[in-house]
């Protein structure tokens, strides 16, 4: 249950090991901006929308970041290294979530609703045909 | 399971808002290869190729309309000897222009300059993007870039495993 098989991709893990998972940040996806030769991103250039999600790395910088996803919503979450204030969970996902009240309050991971539309689907009780 | 990946070695982006037609030549979308297929996102990658500032503001989500009538671009097999019955298509290009869902189009937001910037997102065992059968909002991946900047030319490939 707390093991997994890290990913041959990932420049961090080269080879395929089975390793304890002994934080919540073991296992999440990675993600390099590298501006180290190039004019990079500021603030006031992102767009309105983007502001909180955006990770903003300036010129000649190079970010590195672990990323989960929200067990309930799944919308992106960056981890912030210098964060100080806890970052909220859910027990039984055991899993971080992101800050958005509404994934604070129930339990409704989006990795459920897939598995369940997949197997209705296989099953042929649904058929998915246009916008959910 | 077969891992493919799609490469488009250089296109420019299109800014386009939500819910709007993508403009052909200026996103990378993937499709599910059959109704009932699963597929699983393992890296997105941009190389900045433009002469000049290009801040460039990518997201990486779902498609609330799905194309139709799809102009397949490269995808290749990582394994030589992964073979399956249908794989993903890779397109840029299509009748039906896909459309970026207002609510599940940006899992990823990967901002970036197009002048020498380069991007790398890889997934974890743990935190994975799939998509699932062909058709929306579910069906289909799409790297495109949101209102604003000024985008530049990219080189990108995605990484598919049809599970």
């Amino acid at each position: 249950m707390c093991s997994w098989i890290s990913s041959s991709l990932c420049s961090k893990r080269t080879a395929i090991s089975i390793t304890m998972k002994t934080s919540l940040k073991d296992g999440s996806s990675y993600l390099i901006i590298d501006h180290s030769e190039s004019p990079g991103i500021n603030p006031e250039q992102v767009p309105l929308r983007l502001r909180n999600s955006t990770l903003i790395t300036p010129a000649g910088q190079v970010t590195e970041r672990d990323v989960q996803f929200c067990a309930h919503c799944g919308a992106q979450v960056i981890l912030n290294p210098l964060r100080e204030r806890p970052r909220s969970y859910c027990a039984k996902c055991d899993h971080y979530i992101c800050d958005n009240p509404v994934c604070n309050k129930t339990c409704e991971p989006v990795k459920k609703l897939f598995d369940k539309i997949e197997k209705e689907q296989n099953r042929g009780t649904i058929v998915l045909t246009d916008n959910l | 399971m077969p891992r493919v990946t799609g490469a488009i070695p250089s296109w420019t982006p299109v800014a386009v808002a939500d819910t709007t037609n993508f403009t052909d030549g200026g996103h990378q979308t993937i499709q599910g290869g059959s109704s009932t297929q699963r597929g699983e996102c393992r890296e997105v990658y941009i190389g900045g190729q433009a002469g000049a500032s290009s801040p460039t503001f990518f997201v990486f989500g779902r498609t609330s309309t799905v194309g139709g009538t799809l102009t397949a671009l490269r995808l290749a097999a990582m394994d030589p000897s992964a073979t399956t019955a249908s794989l993903p298509t890779n397109f840029a290009a299509s009748t039906t222009k896909p459309q970026r869902s207002a609510t599940l189009g940006m899992l990823l937001t990967l901002s970036m300059n197009a002048f020498g910037g380069v991007v790398r997102w890889v997934n974890g065992p743990d935190e994975i993007i799939s998509y699932l059968g062909n058709t929306a909002s579910l069906g289909e991946l799409s790297l495109n870039a949101f209102t604003g900047g000024t985008p530049g030319l990219v080189g990108t490939h995605i990484v598919i495993e049809v599970v």
